[in-house]
């Protein structure tokens, strides 16, 4: 046979093999979802994420997390913890049995090793940490934390959704880098949770595959299919058509009323709220202005076109699921005095931003405000920024918007998170450098309060006293709206979990 | 019993619109044509005789919303209101069409074979080269598989002879088709005309404005006027006794080689007025130019009634026609001006050469070491063919080109030009005035002042000094070569450049503007070069004539000596190539 | 006058287009001063379909939506006819410029033609207005920098065609002079084929213009501009289809009339 002949041959029998399919696999169960932004990093410690968060989870454990549908915390990897009288020191349980993807079975050694990982200071969330003085291992399952002061927050940061989830030996030693793993584990994982990343292809698509050695309860679906789709309109379309079972964010509020039949929504509270900071650098400098400005925009007067029903309005400057104040603020009601300020103030023009990424819900609440304000005679035009332009906010106040819409979330349910967020001074979130001693002083004796009812009520004390500044409007409490195929249930949600659904405990009827 | 005409109008009438205008382009044209007879349509611009052609062809100007009375019938068949399958089949065998633009009429994008087989039909591709060998294509088999381009205009014009005659119709309308020749190839082609006509026996229309070409080969002829046919009957019987004023303006406007330089040429009865003002008028369009005019002419058309020369004429004097008529006194030239005859011109050893095409081929040398002198007062006429170098010479004497060797000296300041393009030489969307105006700019005049100069200079042309408003677009093609001398002679040049400003011109308007050079060029005693390819204009208009062939001044001689003994046979031929019916025209193209 | 109309009567399609035409820019000069409504206030519930109260119903927002469509065609149609007007103008100046330098000077305004031609123009325009900021006067600049060198080619060609004419020739023996010359003997032949194009382009400038709204740039909300109103409501189309669809619905209007026009104006001027 001539060597062409045998090369021809070589090259048809590939051919035919490869295009051969494969043994049918038996049915799988599958959930499919998208997301409509690309995951950054699936490195628990290096990245905030909202989109991928729910995954993480289902991947990873950490000690504690929220029960669902609640703000309490319970165990997860901890079976059991106790907290010593000076507050200082947590000594957690683990469970016994349960092993990381990479094999290796989860112990206190192990989980220490994680922690110190964590708390590197390099890590974008080892801050996290900064207040644990050392950690310990005393025996195989006792784990031990000891803090350098009493930090009211800590237990909720170690349930929070971006709070520490054990990463494994496997990531740590075995794919170190000279990055303790850093870039490994932005496309890999070595978690203990019950599914497995099993593909990653960024920007198109990642699978989450059920792990059959899993030490827990046996989730329902095999595979978590999620892909990238950008748009929200061809989410929508999808949804619609069966090519994806849940769309965990985005569904444009006016719609939900429209839904077919075979889709439902469910809308939960989670801990976003949506505020506008006062820039009060530039044209709002002058008090009355403001609090005319605050005047027209009580969300009474426009939060029933927003929405569609889906959001109250904020009592105050913290969640409705983090704190339900008893007392909701009350901004003031004289429209005509607000016209008069404004009038005779002369001729104000105020621009409200938002970032890029919020466009969606942004906008439209944004175009009800300068509605709002052009009742009394206010013009305002509205600017949406990218995400990386909003730290230079603070460095140039005169050029920042005069109004700035934000749904934030805080790292915790713990009131605390949020006022390390927002209120304090030089917090990463306070865009325009609000700085009050006063209310710092409020902060700091806050978090020292265990009880919780009186921790609230100071607190709220600190929202009271940054209302009548004029430099956080609270707004309105949006639910989190999922929409889902009509025969799944056991969703799972939980208001520390946005845009997200409980992989793990989510079934078919 | 007299066969039926193969062209048949009966009381034509076509009124065309332009915008919400109308205008009445012709009216009541009787004429037929017989197989085998060449009928002659003559007139100046204006007068219809192209509608006339193109009625007959159906293809008048659907934009223009024609409006039609009366009867055309091509070999029996009714051509008005006919359907489009009775008229493209009346088209596609019984009509062949000879435009005037050769080259442009045939399609670029096919070979000569291909659209001259179209004309045949089924027929082989050997009568193709058989129909080129009739009328007279040196090389029938190279041409067929050329392209028109590769053509030149007198192939082309023989090739659509051929197209036309090939599908052996029984009418052939030829429109001007030699005036985009030049005058030897012309003189074959109209012979070639006639010739096949009788060869075929297709009767033929052949429109034109110049008497001499229609002498080479009409049986009849018809005179229209401002849309009227004035005069029709035997082409020598009319010539010999016109029955009609026009005709006898007509004829006496022609100039040939012996016409009398004492006094200037007969121009009277040739003024056309633009289309526009045409066929408005009642009663005969010739009455404001008409010796013989009364009452009667006036009030209506004057019926066609039999003239002395056995035809027909639209005259209600037609028994007192005749040159006659014409003579008052004679006219005389303007006194010389008493300027000084300084040197205007002087050109010494011009060469001129284009560089070759691509860099591959040589450069083409137009001219080849010229020299050249006039004075003030002067006038010397440059004569050759086509392709000879005399526009090439005077657009560098004007300026326009440099030469690429030689000097050029203007001892008595900048020339002037006219064009033969004259209505092209004008702005369109600028007043004449205004035109005429640029040159009095540098002379820092009032307002005022130069509004006087502007209207003397149009007196002096003979315009009305009202035209300085119009627009060239709406003047006449002799009114627009009046005013282009208006803006030559407004500061009086030195030298006056005139490149083929007469060419383009019907022979009537040609002698107006002939005349008016030669007045011009005594009063203001300027320098005249005159180029041309006329002889018989070159010998009215010039002292000197200098003849070119191929970029060398081959002959050069005072007017009258060069006329009769002419040396160089470049200037013979040129001789032989204006047209008259006479035996030297015949030998010409049997050679 | 008279015969105006008659010529006016005899031609129904061409002068219903023209009366289309006038009927929008007079829309486009006067309609914010006719608005039922304030495009900006929020004056009923959003989502509100077609009633006799609001002839277009209210957006998304619950402002009234004949308003803001009307405010919208102010914005899309002057402003499209101002960058136009700005493109002729800088490109035909550019094209006399060179024509009537010549040499090095019209050969570098040519080279420069081709550059402002060739480079990936759109893009460069996003990237210079998300650069300044969005608004509609960057937004006019930006787009007219890249829109002129279309016009400066078509005036050079007429120009250079123009410069062979013989009328140019007699003009220049009689003595006129460069910029005289180039003023009034040559560019007024340039003008008919400008005027066809620049008609002709309505359409390209309103299409750019709504594109940049559409992505984001140009007019900031909440300015009514027909391309963002469209864009922002296009989740809307299934179940309050007359919100992005109306303003879509003007947009293809001012096109399709500036289209027809720009046709028409051709065959008018390919008759002279």
């Amino acid at each position: 046979m001539s060597a062409m002949a045998k090369t021809i041959g070589l090259i048809l029998l590939m051919v035919m093999a490869l295009a051969t399919p494969a043994a049918p696999a038996p049915p799988q169960r599958v959930l499919k979802v998208a997301y409509a932004d690309d995951v950054v990093s699936f490195d628990p410690d290096n990245a905030f994420l909202l989109y991928g968060l729910e995954a993480l989870r289902v991947m990873y454990q950490g000690l504690v997390q929220y029960e669902p549908g609640t703000t309490r915390v319970t165990g997860w990897l901890a079976q059991s913890w106790s907290v010593s009288p000076d507050a200082r020191t947590y000594t957690f349980r683990l469970h016994d049995g349960a092993r990381f993807h990479d094999g290796s079975p989860v112990t206190a050694a192990a989980v220490m090793a994680y922690f110190q990982r964590r708390a590197t200071p390099t890590l974008a969330l080892s801050y996290f940490l900064d207040n644990v003085a050392s950690m310990s291992a005393p025996d195989r399952l006792t784990f031990v934390i000891r803090l350098r002061s009493p930090q009211s927050t800590f237990l909720d940061r170690l349930a929070s959704p971006w709070g520490p989830k054990v990463i494994g030996p496997g990531a740590l030693v075995g794919h170190a880098g000279g990055d303790l793993g850093g870039s490994w584990l932005n496309e890999h994982e070595d978690g203990c949770g019950p599914y497995r990343l099993t593909e990653f292809s960024r920007g198109y698509r990642y699978v989450l595959t059920r792990d059959p050695d899993y030490w827990g309860p046996r989730p329902y679906f095999d595979r978590i299919e999620i892909d990238i789709v950008p748009s929200i309109s061809q989410q929508m379309l999808m949804v619609r058509r069966g090519d994806l079972d849940v769309m965990m964010n985005g569904y444009p509020f006016d719609q939900l009323a429209h839904l077919p039949p075979d889709l439902r929504a469910t809308g939960f509270d989670d801990l976003g709220e949506e505020m506008a900071l006062v820039n009060p650098w530039h044209s709002l400098k002058d008090r009355k202005l403001r609090w005319a400005v605050l005047t027209a925009l009580n969300p009474a007067g426009w939060l029933a076109d927003d929405f569609d029903g889906y959001a109250t309005q904020a009592r105050s400057l913290y969640p409705k699921a983090m704190i339900d104040a008893p007392r909701p603020v009350v901004f003031p009601g004289d429209l005509a005095a607000a016209r008069r300020i404004v009038a005779a103030h002369g001729p104000v023009h105020l621009q409200i931003g938002y970032g890029a990424e919020e466009g969606a819900t942004q906008q439209r609440t944004a175009e009800l405000l300068v509605s709002a304000l052009a009742r009394i005679g206010i013009s305002a035009t509205v600017m949406s920024m990218p995400t990386d332009q909003e730290p230079g906010l603070r460095d140039f106040p005169q050029r920042a918007p005069d109004l700035w819409l934000a749904r934030n979330y805080p790292d915790a349910a713990h009131p605390g998170t949020q006022a390390d967020v927002f209120f304090e001074t030089g917090a990463p979130l306070n865009l325009f450098n609000y700085s009050n001693p006063s209310v710092d002083r409020l902060i700091g004796a806050a978090g020292q309060i265990t009880d919780r009812a009186a921790r609230d009520r100071a607190y709220l004390a600190i929202s009271d006293a940054l209302f009548a500044d004029i430099a956080f409007i609270p707004l309105a409490d949006i639910k989190d709206v999922i929409v889902y195929r009509a025969d799944l249930t056991d969703l799972g949600t939980r208001p520390a979990l946005p845009w997200g659904v409980d992989y793990a405990t989510i079934r078919r009827r | 019993m007299i066969p039926a005409p193969v062209l048949d109008i009966r009381n034509l009438s076509v009124t065309l619109h332009r915008g919400a205008q109308a205008q009445t382009v012709l009216a009541g044209v009787d004429l037929a044509v017989a197989a085998g007879e060449v009928v002659a349509v003559l007139g100046q611009s204006g007068s219809g005789k192209s509608t006339l052609a193109y009625a007959v062809m159906g293809l008048l100007d659907p934009e223009a919303r024609p409006r039609i009375e009366g009867s055309i019938k091509v070999a029996g068949d009714e051509v008005i209101a006919a359907g489009p399958g009775q008229l493209r089949a009346v088209r596609r065998e019984r009509l062949g069409v000879v435009f005037q633009d050769p080259i442009g009429s045939l399609n670029p994008a096919l070979r000569v074979g291909d659209q001259l087989g179209e004309s045949l039909g089924q027929r082989p591709a050997i009568a193709a080269a058989d129909w080129l060998d009739r009328v007279g294509v040196a090389d029938p088999v190279g041409v067929l598989s050329a392209f028109p381009h590769q053509l030149s205009g007198g192939q082309c014009q023989r090739v659509m002879i051929a197209m036309a005659l090939a599908k052996r119709p029984a009418l052939i309308i030829a429109d001007e088709p030699t005036t985009a020749l030049d005058v030897v190839t012309q003189a074959q082609v109209l012979v070639l005309l006639r010739q096949l006509a009788r060869e075929e026996g297709v009767g033929m229309l052949f429109i034109t404005h110049d008497l001499g070409v229609a002498s080479v080969l009409a049986d009849r002829c018809a005179i229209m006027h401002r849309g009227r046919l004035v005069e029709v009957g035997a082409f020598e019987a009319v010539i010999a006794q016109p029955g009609h004023p026009y005709t006898s303006a007509l004829l006496g406007a022609r100039f040939g080689l012996d016409a009398d330089k004492r006094h200037p040429l007969q121009a009277a009865g040739m003024e056309t007025t633009p289309a526009s003002a045409a066929g408005s008028a009642t009663g005969c369009g010739f009455a404001s130019q008409c010796p013989l005019v009364t009452e009667a002419c006036r009030a209506a058309p004057p019926p066609s009634s039999p003239a002395r020369h056995g035809g027909l004429a639209a005259c209600l004097r037609t028994d007192e026609v005749g040159p006659q008529i014409w003579r008052g006194a004679p006219e005389v030239w303007a006194p010389v001006s008493d300027a000084p005859p300084n040197l205007a011109l002087e050109m010494a050893g011009i060469e001129k050469a284009f560089p070759g095409r691509g860099g591959r081929r040589a450069p083409t040398t137009v001219l080849n070491g010229i020299n050249l002198r006039i004075r003030r007062g002067e006038s010397v006429a440059l004569v050759g063919a086509s392709g000879s170098g005399k526009s090439t010479l005077l657009r560098i004497a004007a300026g326009l080109t440099a030469p690429t060797a030689g000097d050029v000296v203007l001892p008595s300041g900048a020339a002037q030009v006219v064009f033969q393009d004259a209505a092209g030489s004008f702005t369109p969307w600028l007043s004449i005035g205004e035109q005429i105006g640029e040159r009095l700019r540098p002379l820092g005049l009032s307002a005022a002042e130069r509004r006087a100069r502007i209207e003397a200079a149009l007196a002096l042309v003979g315009l009305d000094p009202q035209l300085a408003r119009r627009r060239s677009p709406s003047l006449s093609g002799g009114q627009c070569q009046r005013a282009a001398l208006a803006r030559a002679i407004v500061v009086p040049p030195p030298l006056l450049l005139c490149d083929e400003a007469v060419s383009a011109m019907d022979m009537g308007l040609a002698a107006a503007v002939l005349n008016l050079i030669a007045n011009l060029r005594r009063k203001l005693g300027m320098g005249v070069l005159f180029v041309t390819h006329d002889l018989a204009a070159a010998r009215f208009v010039a002292d000197r004539i200098l003849v070119m062939a191929a970029g060398e001044i081959v002959e050069q001689g005072e007017a009258e000596t060069l006329i009769h003994a002419p040396q160089h046979p470049e200037t013979l031929r040129l001789l032989a190539a204006v047209p008259h019916r006479s035996a030297p025209v015949l030998a010409l193209a049997r050679s | 006058m008279n015969a105006a109309l008659a010529a006016a009567g005899r031609r129904p399609i061409e002068t219903t287009i023209f009366a289309v035409l006038a009927l929008i820019t007079l829309l486009a000069l006067i309609g914010p001063l006719i608005t039922p409504a304030d495009p900006i206030l929020r004056v009923d519930p959003p989502f509100c379909a077609p009633s006799l109260a609001h002839l277009f119903g209210t957006d998304d927002v619950g402002r009234d939506l004949l308003s803001r469509v009307i405010a919208g065609v102010q914005i899309t149609w002057l402003l499209s006819l101002l960058i136009i007007a700005l493109s002729a103008i800088v490109g035909g100046l550019i094209a006399a410029l060179g024509a009537l330098a010549g040499g090095w000077v019209d050969a570098g305004l040519d080279r420069l033609t081709d550059l402002f031609m060739v480079i990936p123009s759109t893009l460069i325009a996003m990237a210079a207005v998300a650069a300044v900021g969005p608004g509609l006067s960057h937004t006019v600049g930006v787009i007219t920098v890249f829109w002129w060198p279309w016009y400066a080619r078509i005036v050079r060609a007429e120009l250079r065609s123009v410069a062979a004419r013989p009328h140019v020739e007699a003009a220049r023996v009689a003595g006129v002079g460069g910029l005289r010359l180039m003023a009034r003997y040559m560019f007024p032949a340039a003008l008919p084929t400008l005027l066809v194009t620049a008609t002709l382009d309505v359409a390209n400038v309103i299409l750019v213009l709504s594109l940049f709204s559409f992505l984001g740039l140009g007019a900031p909300p909440p300015t009514p501009e027909l391309g963002a109103m469209t864009a922002r409501t296009l989740v809307d189309l299934t179940t309050h289809p007359w919100i992005p669809l109306i303003p879509a619905l003007a947009i293809f209007v001012m096109v399709l009339a500036a289209n027809l026009a720009g046709d028409a104006l051709r065959e008018r001027m390919e008759g002279l």
